[in-house]
């Protein structure tokens, strides 16, 4: 029971820093302290929780009842993996406390795919740009003796017309050029960004391709703050991501974000994320095609260059966040789900980037 | 009497050098090509170009490596680097080590003759 505990217990708050939900149960399994990933996880407040048995709260799976009960005194460990809680899976750690609680580690197990997921995007991206330097290199060598070639001609020709066609063999080697500088990585700016005016905005531009029984649904979080990144950036990634879905024959296409906790995924100091996922119900893409897909020139469209979700993410990577490909129902294979992470600022950081904006304006 | 600039060009692919050669003559230039940085490194011995077009990445040595032989030798001649990356990196590098001007490949060859 609580009064078995310190009054006053002891809180480190970088506990809450953490991404492992962190729960201390006591010999009567009622939770006595917890993190606020914890709360993440158990989708409810400090306050309802404290004090409540664990069962009260969550569904406790048998594996986790079991081990709960069966747990060793002493400062023994247990590992459970793969155990399913409400809403996610988790490998959980047990490890007995002096006095006879618990202290219990979730671990997402989304996140650990995710991080692993992200993991092998780095190692591709790095792959890629390898590749697009040194193939850009080898390329633009004998183009630069194609288009000088070609640009001797157009002026030694006597007929017009030859060298009109030397010209064009200019142009085009340009061409392959600009095709080349585009695979190079994007510099992009730094500023205060808000999401829903910019979706709002990549909506309105797609307006006029837009076929007039496409049904756009919105379920947002008004609580987002503002994230860090390139608006111009994010607006081609928006408009990436909903023209392929106008392009996969959706008749209804599904916005979502939602904050998420879980910011060491991602690589940056950021505890929160901005989740947002464009989902519709189209084609969906051909489970042959979902691990090439972020790749440049993989496409599935007639006449898709394939560059646009390769860019896309590179543009989330270059704001430190991911996008991810999901079908929207596995197994019907159809329908799909896009899913953006890009890292939110802490208060903190919003306060001084409003503070800038204020400034600016001001001045 | 002045006897027209003289160019030398040094660059491992053979139409990049054809190409300039030719280009350069017609502009009223004189034109040595070379296809190494020791080809090149050799000829400074017993002669003396207006100017240098090297590329950077060449297979016995780096391009640049020209500013320093040229400088060894006290020979103020302009050189003028090109090359496929387009690296900004390599390009501060380039002017760094004090090249004339910097040229990204594929080029124009209006651009080249006006020098």
């Amino acid at each position: 029971m609580a009064e078995e505990l310190p009054a006053t217990p002891v809180w480190d708050e970088t506990l809450d820093l953490l991404d492992t939900a962190i729960l201390r149960l006591d010999a009567q399994h009622s939770v006595m302290l917890l993190n606020s990933a914890a709360e993440q996880a158990l989708s409810v407040g400090r306050e309802r929780l404290a004090g409540r048995q664990l069962s009260e709260l969550v569904q406790v799976p048998a594996a986790l009842a079991d081990a709960l009960e069966q747990l060793p005194a002493g400062e023994s460990s247990v590992r459970l993996h793969d155990v399913k809680l409400p809403g996610s899976n988790y490998d959980c750690i047990l490890t007995a406390q002096a006095g006879g609680g618990v202290l219990l580690e979730l671990h997402n197990l989304d996140w650990e795919n995710r991080r692993s997921r992200l993991q092998q995007r780095e190692l591709q991206t790095g792959l890629l740009e390898l590749l697009a330097r040194n193939l850009g290199h080898e390329i633009r060598n004998p183009l630069g003796g194609i288009r000088g070639a070609a640009q001797m001609l157009a002026v030694e020709l006597d007929t017009p017309e030859l060298a009109t066609l030397a010209r064009l063999i200019m142009r085009e080697a340009d061409r392959i050029d600009d095709l080349i500088q585009s695979l190079g990585q994007p510099q992009m700016a730094r500023q205060s960004v808000a999401i829903y005016p910019l979706l709002d905005e990549a909506l309105g531009l797609l307006a006029t391709e837009l076929r007039s029984d496409v049904q756009i649904e919105r379920d947002f979080d008004p609580s987002i703050p503002p994230i860090q990144g390139d608006p111009s950036a994010l607006r081609q990634v928006l408009l990436n991501l909903l023209r392929n879905s106008f392009e996969a024959n959706a008749s209804c296409i599904s916005l979502r974000t939602r904050v998420e906790h879980g910011g060491a995924l991602l690589q940056t100091t950021n505890a929160a994320l901005l989740r947002l996922d464009v989902m519709d119900d189209g084609d969906g893409v051909p489970e042959a095609l979902r691990q090439l897909l972020f790749l440049p020139m993989v496409t599935g469209k007639r006449g898709g260059t394939g560059l646009g979700l390769a860019l896309s993410q590179q543009i989330a990577a270059g704001h430190g966040g991911l996008l991810t490909y999901e079908p929207r129902d596995p197994g019907k294979g159809s329908g799909s789900c896009f899913s953006l992470y890009l890292p939110l600022l802490s208060a903190q950081q919003a306060a001084h980037a409003a503070g800038f904006t204020e400034a600016g304006a001001s001045a | 009497m002045t006897a027209p600039a003289e160019v030398w060009v040094v660059d491992d692919d053979e139409t990049i050098r054809f190409v300039l050669q030719r280009a350069l003559r017609r502009s009223g230039y004189e034109v040595q090509v070379f296809d190494s940085v020791t080809s090149v490194t050799k000829a400074l011995e017993t002669a003396a170009p207006q100017v240098v077009l090297t590329d950077i990445r060449l297979p016995d040595d780096d391009g640049l490596s020209l500013m320093d032989t040229l400088q060894r030798r006290e020979m103020d001649v302009p050189v003028i680097a090109m090359t496929a990356f387009s690296d900004l990196g390599q390009t501060v590098t380039a002017f760094q080590k004090g090249v004339f001007d910097y040229l990204s490949k594929p080029f124009d060859l209006d651009q080249v003759c006006r020098w």
